[in-house]
């Protein structure tokens, strides 16, 4: 904002605007809003990145449906015309894949910083289970977005996906025709995630995402436990700073850095096209989903499918139930015992991750 | 003191505002490039623009490009340029090993170079070792273009 | 009672043929199992033959008197040379006795008057015909051997033995057999009897018997059908030059034509072979390792640098097609679209399938009218290919600009940020 003088243009186009949309309730708000300062701070990025990679999918993901034709005969062709004729459909086009992974990527980071810091517990085990949700909801994007362009490493991964699918009992077959669209991946399948793709998850995400964010404001953002018991014991002051406009240039800054990284990334590396979906060609061996299956690919290949997949679906509502069960940390005390489930979540998926590369076995 | 910053603050908020619009611009560029179509989409495999009506003579042909692979779009001795039943479009590609044919208004029928092959304006092969007719394509013309697009089976 | 069983017998057998059948002793007799040990004849006749089909039946070719002997009940007045009958003939004499309709232009004519009538004619200047008439040997193939003799179908029948895909495997009844075959000597070499499986082993008869293409050659079409007789030296290029007419031209033209007729080597088939003839590569030409041309012409001869010299031609086109396709396949990965380039580059690998044809000129200013153009026109596209990932520099640049506007924009929020620290009296910047 312009310093202290009050007739400046800024101010008289804010009172304009408040006029006519009442919009001092939010600076009211925005005004007491403050951000808790400490050595764990600079987590609290890691929401807003992944809230700007999330807009900056809805932007290239809007501009990419301007070219894109969701057909067998031309889902791919409409990619090579998007990457090669189109002014700039290079970069939006990679900016998209990119920002696809990196969005998921600063996600489970998010994810796991809010849980190691103990962000999830009283009063935000709602936002903690919207946040889980959103996730889930990322990866279901994800795993959606990939089939789309219709080359044959997406057609195979998704085949592979969705056969996992179909291993669920009693309901997998049926459930598998709700996802492909037919008991094979087909062009029905492609124009199922389509639909998915740009309608369905985005709606669901919009209202989840509001939620998540509306329970934010109100909320506040929390302090982790060792640094409420070292300021209680005057070890370190209770340091805030406001939201507005400290933190917010702060939040900003880290938003263009994350747009540098993600121009870098889209000129530097551009997404590859691919060889179009031939669905008579055999698979060859040591096909993986994307990087953020392939810890659960990779434990699947240890462990029965069934138990597998019951294992995980099991781990993930305990994981999203968590934060009911953590008394200690609604006392304000630190919880070792969770710090540890947490850090033995993160190896885990890291550990299985890279086994998935370097010895996928079979 | 406060004078002194005042005026570093006020530039401070020049050179953000101004570092913003930058690349608020270069953003708004590229998006609005985007936007704007320019080569014409088609899939290029399904329907072409071959040539506009008057590029041709009649008991001419005509090499063009359909998808990645050459055509061949030919206007009949004593046809019609205006009329579509007057063209019939192949694809170039000789049956017999690949090469792209040509033309011959002497003969009246499309040959290849290659080896001698011969095919007629049906796109059978009247001789020469092409062992199957060429691959034909249905023409048709809007206003003063010709487009030439694969045959439905 | 014992006649009129038989009667019976017969009369339900006659009704119950086509209706195309006339009231024929021939047919009934033979159809019936009593009176000869072998129906099949009868039963091959009926069931699928075009003479048959044409509306002709036993007598047409046996002769006798069918309809009399039938109501009579007597075979010897059925088969009554006074009335015409013809016995099955001998081997000798199955060419007369097929010609006596076949070579008759007017009979003919009232069937299918599109059918040649100088099948006799040929065959008599064949060497199956030759062998027969004039050294009596009844061995070779006659009529009977390649058409059948009942069953006779159109060659455009798949189940013919003249149809084209079944003809390799019809002449190597007898020229795949060892044992038929001892004695029968060409130029005074014993005929070999690999022929089949040289050809089944070749282009022409992978393409025939394989990939089921009927365009590609049988036996019949260079050694002729009723005329079949081995080309002799002097036609075996307008054998092959029935279908590959260019090489034919370039080859008669060239200075290997002379040499090649004094030295009697059969054209075409010195180099490419006659029945195992292998698709050619383009190791056959050149003075390296599987080239031909070292057969005859020695280093440091003026032979032996033509063919490198054009050998070298035709490498240095594919060389440069190579080039041009790689840096094509680089720039498509990086996002450049490759058909326009790809179709540019059409040109040139015509000219190379085409190089391969002008090489039977032997004659390298010939060769390089060809591959020096393209090698040009593969050199251009591989620029413009180059040219385009070029291009791709400028998304560099772009790219080093708007970081250098992020990096900038960065340091001017760190020092904004500095300031309202500083001014909100924060201790810690962070």
């Amino acid at each position: 904002m312009a310093g202290p003088n009050k007739t400046g243009r800024s101010s008289q186009l804010f009172d304009w605007l408040d006029l006519r949309l009442d919009l001092s309730g939010i600076k009211e708000l925005l005004s007491h809003k403050r951000v808790p300062l400490h050595k764990y701070s600079y987590w609290y990025y890691f929401g807003g990145i992944s809230l700007f990679l999330f807009l900056v999918q809805v932007v290239t993901g809007i501009l990419l449906l301007l070219y894109y034709k969701p057909t067998e005969a031309a889902a791919y062709e409409s990619v090579q015309y998007i990457m090669t004729q189109v002014p700039f459909g290079w970069l939006i086009r990679s900016i998209h894949s990119w920002s696809a992974n990196l969005f998921i990527f600063f996600a489970i980071v998010h994810m796991f910083s809010v849980f190691m810091l103990k962000g999830y517990r009283r009063p935000r085990e709602v936002t903690w289970l919207s946040g889980f949700g959103l996730l889930l909801l990322a990866m279901a994007f994800g795993f959606s977005g990939y089939l789309l362009p219709w080359n044959q490493l997406a057609y195979l991964a998704t085949n592979v996906g969705t056969n996992f699918v179909g291993m669920v009992p009693f309901i997998g077959d049926w459930l598998l025709k709700l996802f492909r669209g037919g008991t094979e991946v087909t062009e029905a399948t492609l124009t199922r995630f389509f639909g998915f793709h740009v309608a369905i998850l985005p709606g669901i995400t919009t209202l989840l995402l509001a939620f998540h964010l509306i329970l934010i404001q109100r909320q506040g953002m929390s302090r982790p436990p060792s640094i409420e018991e070292a300021i209680q014991a005057g070890k370190i002051k209770r340091l805030e700073i406001p939201f507005f406009p400290n933190f917010f240039y702060r939040d900003m800054l880290a938003w263009i850095l994350a747009l540098g990284l993600l121009v870098l990334l889209a000129s530097l590396f551009p997404w590859e096209i691919g060889t179009k979906a031939d669905i008579l060609k055999p698979a060859p061996p040591h096909i993986r989903p994307e990087w953020y299956f392939v810890f659960m690919y990779q434990t699947l290949k240890y462990v029965p499918k069934t138990l597998g997949i019951f294992g995980f679906a099991a781990v993930g509502i305990i994981w999203a139930l968590l934060p009911f069960f953590d008394f200690k940390s609604n006392d304000g005390k630190p919880n070792r015992l969770y710090t540890m489930i947490g850090l033995a979540a993160i190896i885990y998926m890291a550990l299985l991750t890279a086994l998935g590369y370097l010895a996928p076995g079979e | 003191m406060n004078e002194e910053k005042i005026p570093r603050r006020q530039a401070i908020n020049y050179m953000l505002g101004a570092g913003f619009g930058a690349l608020g611009l270069a953003t708004f560029y590229p998006v609005v490039r985007y936007i704007i179509p320019s080569t014409p989409q088609g899939t290029g495999t399904n329907s072409v623009l071959a040539a506009r009506v008057g590029d041709m003579k009649a008991n001419d042909g005509l090499i063009f490009k359909f998808g990645n692979k050459p055509g061949i779009l030919i206007l009949k001795a004593g046809g019609d340029p205006g009329d579509a039943q007057s063209y019939v479009a192949f694809s170039a590609v000789c049956t017999h090993l690949g090469c792209t044919v040509q033309y011959k208004n002497d003969l009246k029928n499309i040959w290849c170079a290659c080896h001698n092959g011969h095919f007629d304006l049906s796109g059978n092969v009247l001789s020469g070792p092409p062992p199957k007719p060429l691959q034909q394509y249905r023409v048709a013309i809007k206003g003063d273009e010709i487009f030439v697009s694969a045959q439905e089976a | 009672m014992n006649t009129i069983f038989k009667t019976a017998v017969a009369l339900l057998l006659i009704m119950s043929i086509d209706s195309l059948a006339r009231q024929s002793s021939c047919i009934s007799c033979h159809l019936s199992g009593d009176f000869v040990s072998d129906t099949t004849i009868a039963a091959v006749f009926l069931n699928a033959d075009i003479h048959f089909h044409a509306g002709l039946d036993c007598s047409d070719c046996h002769g006798g008197d069918p309809a009399h002997g039938f109501i009579e009940q007597d075979p010897e007045m059925a088969m009554d040379p006074a009335k015409g009958y013809r016995p099955p003939p001998i081997r000798a004499a199955i060419p007369d006795f097929c010609a006596r309709c076949h070579s008759d232009i007017e009979y003919m004519k009232k069937f299918n008057p599109r059918l040649p009538t100088d099948q006799l004619t040929l065959y008599k200047t064949s060497v199956h015909g030759k062998m027969l008439f004039q050294k009596n040997d009844a061995k070779v193939a006659v009529c009977t051997n390649c058409h059948g003799a009942h069953g006779i179908l159109p060659a455009t029948d798949s189940r013919s033995k003249v149809y084209v895909a079944n003809i390799p495997y019809t002449c190597n009844t007898c020229h795949g057999d060892p044992q038929y075959m001892r004695g029968y000597t060409y130029k005074g070499i014993q005929i070999p009897t690999d022929q089949f499986d040289e050809y089944a082993r070749s282009v022409h008869g992978r393409l025939l018997l394989e990939q089921g293409d009927n365009s590609a050659p049988a036996c019949n079409s260079c050694h002729g059908n009723h005329g079949a007789t081995p080309p002799n030296l002097a036609s075996v290029s307008a054998a092959c030059g029935e279908c590959h007419a260019s090489n034919r031209d370039f080859f008669v033209n060239s200075p290997h034509m002379q040499p090649w007729i004094e030295l009697e080597l059969p054209e075409c088939e010195q180099c490419h072979g006659n029945h195992l003839i292998m698709p050619a590569s383009d190791s056959l030409l050149g003075v390296g390792e599987g080239s031909l041309c070292l057969d005859c012409h020695d280093e440091g001869s003026a032979g032996y640098e033509i063919a490198a010299a054009m050998k070298a031609n035709l490498d240095s086109l594919k060389y440069n097609i190579e080039a041009a396709e790689t840096v094509i396949k680089a720039a498509e990965e990086k996002g450049v679209e490759g058909g326009q380039a790809r179709f540019d580059l059409g040109a040139a690998k015509d000219a190379l399938i085409r190089a391969r044809s002008v090489i039977h000129t032997f004659n390298r200013d010939r060769v390089v009218e060809v591959t020096e153009p393209a090698i040009q026109s593969a050199a251009a596209v591989r620029a413009s290919a180059l040219s385009s990932l070029d291009d791709l520099k400028m998304r560099q640049y772009g790219l080093a600009i708007s970081l250098v506007l992020v990096a900038l924009l960065a340091a001017g929020l760190l020092i904004k940020i500095r300031q309202l620290d500083r001014k909100a009296n924060i201790t810690k910047s962070k």
